[in-house]
């Protein structure tokens, strides 16, 4: 399928991303032009500290742009009431989350939270999205398990299982990979590229496994000190965007392999 | 949140418990009353000696019902602030509201010996008391409320408390350094707390205080549900934090500040009973938490002050004492049993 058919799901125009204190600007990163369609996989990588983080505080309304406009399906992120945008937008967190009291059941099932009554009960078509949701990550067989008793890896796909229960056309992670082991890495990579495939939805993720996301994303955004690039993953390793991501003096990015190695 | 789970068998049990608790509360003290009498006199029947039946309307049933406010009231507030503080060992001492109480009547009982007259009068009645921590519990809640506003970490918040309660202490032990023997008495007397000092118009504006803060919390009921993720998930699912935020502390303000206006700082059942109650329920669901939590809150304060009477005997012992006595020791059973607790 051609994706300039598709529909765009969040587009931005000359984004500048950054803090704001009283009178001095810090921009992070300046004139961002994205557009992310419907059911792609995105990734987003670059090094420590260059604003990936601010990037998505900024997409997820968080915190204020600098400058430019986002759209979500051709609307205003400004325009967006909070329980709106929750319709939209959903997250996962590198954050731990609250209370590890609560069941799998009960953590997805608070997905359903914008759209249920004043005591939050849950309709037979939140039930039905909510078993859904589980359905979709593989996680039946935790619904009875407290949070406290999953491991990293089983946590990421129930907080993944929560954002798909929230049934968003949107879903931003903030580095899902990180404390997990190679095998779990690459596990919670294909389970989004599954999900933005079968789902429809459009999934945008921070990470430093850049190897993985060019294997598997349909589209990155790098973030590099001279500024930012954006495409598909073969045509940012022709552009050779990866190899200007870090200093080379210690790795170098193989454009062959995709993977970056160290120098002898 | 929790589909498909009734828990409508334990409702009823300890509806029933709380019911014999009632019954036995009102029965034993230091006259004990049969418990058919208790019930004949309560439901308006004959009775076998008249003296029970005023003793029962007139100061046992005022103090149970006291007892009620109290234990469901604290319970319920210590309910909200873990939540919200996404603290186990959250409560309304933490936030320095008992605290705010405490420093007010302390000010007034050991302040009032300088102030001659008919203020000095007013202000050692009962009314003076209720009026002198209402106060200090609002002005300790109106400067948490500002610093909230201001500061987004829950965490500084809960440390403000705690440092509200370590101002008070040391202003009362400068006051108390200074006090009169006789005020400063006064003082630690308000301090071991008492249920029976109520009359039935205290009783009045006591339980629509607290009615008014438990509705409050159930209008919470699914802003606490979506901060059991913490703050960033809450804001994501569309929670307006700083509505919530504001409306959890008024509620906990109300119930814990008419608590300790009308029956002093009573300790402990604000952080044990909703520990208890996770321990029977096993849920985070709001919606079961807090009728729950009002039930076992209930129960546990009719049981203490039940101890507190020493049944036969003329002397009532410090509820605030046995609150401790009982309520500590179930805190360190639950660390000791569960290694941490969780909320």
């Amino acid at each position: 399928m051609n994706p300039e058919n598709q529909n765009i799901v969040l587009r931005t125009e000359d984004l500048s991303i950054g803090y704001r204190h009283k009178n001095n600007l810090k921009v992070v990163s300046a004139d961002i032009n994205l557009k992310l369609y419907e059911g792609e996989l995105i990734g987003l990588v670059g090094a420590n500290g260059i604003g990936k983080s601010t990037l998505l505080r900024t997409l997820s309304k968080v915190q204020p742009p600098l400058r430019g406009t986002i759209y979500f399906n051709d609307k205003e992120i400004k325009t967006f009431a909070s329980s709106e945008l929750a319709s939209q937008l959903s997250i996962v967190l590198t954050e731990q989350i609250a209370s590890k009291n609560l069941t799998v059941q009960e953590l997805v099932a608070l997905g359903r939270q914008p759209y249920t009554n004043w005591v939050g009960k849950l309709t037979e078509e939140d039930k039905e999205k909510i078993r859904k949701a589980i359905e979709v990550t593989h996680v039946t067989e935790l619904v009875k398990k407290r949070c406290y008793e999953l491991s990293d890896g089983q946590l990421q796909k129930v907080l993944i299982a929560r954002a798909i229960a929230q049934d968003t056309p949107f879903i931003m992670l903030d580095e899902p990979t990180t404390h997990l082991d190679v095998y779990h890495k690459a596990y919670i990579l294909k389970l989004l590229k599954r999900l933005a495939f079968e789902t429809k939805k459009t999934i945008l993720f921070s990470t430093h496994e850049i190897d993985f996301a060019i294997q598997l994303c349909d589209k990155m955004i790098v973030m590099n000190t001279e500024g930012f690039e954006f495409g598909r993953p073969k045509e940012l390793i022709q552009c050779r965007a990866f190899s200007s991501l870090f200093p080379e003096d210690l790795i170098l990015f193989d454009p062959k392999t995709g993977s970056y190695k160290v120098r002898n | 949140m929790t589909p498909n789970k009734s828990y409508r068998l334990v409702f009823i049990a300890i509806s029933i418990l709380l019911l014999v608790c009632f019954i036995a509360n009102i029965s034993s003290g230091s006259v004990l009353i049969p418990w058919l009498d208790t019930l004949s006199s309560l439901v308006g029947g004959s009775v076998e000696k008249e003296s029970w039946k005023s003793i029962i309307i007139e100061y046992r049933l005022p103090k149970a019902i006291t007892a009620i406010i109290v234990g469901s009231g604290l319970g319920v507030s210590g309910l909200l602030m873990q939540t919200l503080f996404r603290n186990p060992l959250a409560g309304p001492f933490v936030l320095g509201i008992s605290s705010g109480a405490s420093l007010g009547v302390a000010l007034l009982i050991l302040g009032s010996s300088f102030v001659t007259g008919s203020t000095a009068v007013f202000l050692v009645s009962n009314w003076g008391l209720v009026a002198a921590s209402s106060l200090g519990s609002i002005v300790v809640l109106i400067l948490v409320m500002i610093v909230s506003s201001h500061v987004r970490d829950t965490m500084a918040i809960l440390i403000i408390g705690l440092m509200f309660g370590s101002i008070t202490a040391a202003i009362v032990s400068v006051l108390s350094y200074f006090a009169p023997a006789e005020q400063l008495q006064r003082y630690v007397f308000w301090g071991f707390g008492s249920l029976g000092n109520l009359t039935w118009s205290d009783i009045l504006i006591f339980s629509a205080i607290a009615i008014a803060g438990m509705l409050l919390a159930l209008i919470a009921i699914k802003s606490l549900n979506t901060l059991l993720l913490g703050e960033n998930y809450a804001r994501s699912l569309g929670l307006h934090l700083k509505k919530s935020r504001f409306l959890i502390i008024i509620a906990t303000g109300l119930l814990a500040g008419s608590i300790t206006a009308f029956a002093g700082p009573i300790a402990f059942i604000g952080i044990a009973v909703p520990h208890l109650t996770r321990q029977l329920f096993h849920t985070s669901d709001h919606k079961i938490l807090i009728p729950a939590v009002i039930l076992l809150g209930s129960i546990i304060m009719l049981i203490c002050d039940t101890i507190a009477q020493l049944p036969g005997v003329e002397y009532t012992l410090p509820i605030n004492a046995i609150t401790s006595l009982i309520g500590a020791p179930v805190v360190i059973w639950l660390l000791v049993r569960k290694r941490k607790m969780l909320f």
